[in-house]
């Protein structure tokens, strides 16, 4: 799916994996993943359906941003 | 950031609107952090960001970095807020009934104590939640 589209969580964190970004457990809450990477500080995951949790292009452009991934590699 | 003792005490500028491409999803967006969540209505938007960026601000503190050097969100979203600040009507949050034209902001208050040092490293944390945001129905897009 492309364009400003949301995705599920777990397309989103393939896509962030192939920027260096690791989808881990960050305990508790409603937030208990979170995207880590080397040199960048944890960006939260809301994560409330677990994987199949849909993922708005709002948040998809802050990950890009936080975690220097280019906003092509979610409209391509 | 203000200091007190040792105590940190943080404040966030949250925005929320209606998912433009989710159906009945709302998006909180604190832009001090630029940290982004989602709920099903508009508190519940405001409840996940609010978690969001204390555990953002707990898991710096942790790694003894200063949350005030995260990035903030771009300028297009702080003239969106200054907007809705300025033409929004103010309302307390329990009022708010969902309507999908409109956004809201609002400020959180994030307030951190480090735990005594015969205890385990780390923060006692706590939020305090707003009560108010200002509403507007035409700075929604």
């Amino acid at each position: 799916m492309g364009g400003r589209s949301p995705r599920r969580l777990s397309d989103v964190a393939s896509v962030a994996a192939h920027y260096g970004c690791t989808l881990e457990s960050s305990g508790g809450g409603k937030h208990n993943w979170r995207f880590t990477k080397p040199g960048k500080r944890p960006y939260t995951v809301p994560a409330h359906n677990g994987m199949r949790t849909e993922i708005s292009w709002k948040y998809i452009q802050g990950l890009c941003r936080n975690m220097d991934i280019p906003i092509e590699a979610f409209t391509d | 950031m203000e200091k007190f003792d040792k105590t940190l005490v943080l404040t966030g500028s949250i925005v929320v609107a209606p998912a433009e491409d989710i159906a009945g999803v709302w998006v909180g967006h604190c832009l001090d952090f630029d940290i982004i969540s989602q709920g099903d209505n508009p508190n519940e938007a405001i409840e996940a960001v609010i978690e969001a960026v204390a555990m953002a601000i707990l898991d710096d503190l942790q790694a003894g970095l200063d949350p005030c050097d995260r990035p903030r969100a771009p300028d297009e979203d702080w003239v969106r807020l200054a907007k809705v600040l300025k033409h929004g009507q103010q309302v307390k949050l329990s009022d708010v009934k969902a309507d999908h034209k409109m956004v809201l902001a609002t400020l959180a208050r994030f307030v951190f104590e480090p735990r005594a040092k015969h205890d385990h490293d780390g923060f006692d944390q706590f939020n305090v939640p707003p009560e108010t945001a200002h509403v507007n129905h035409q700075w929604a897009a």
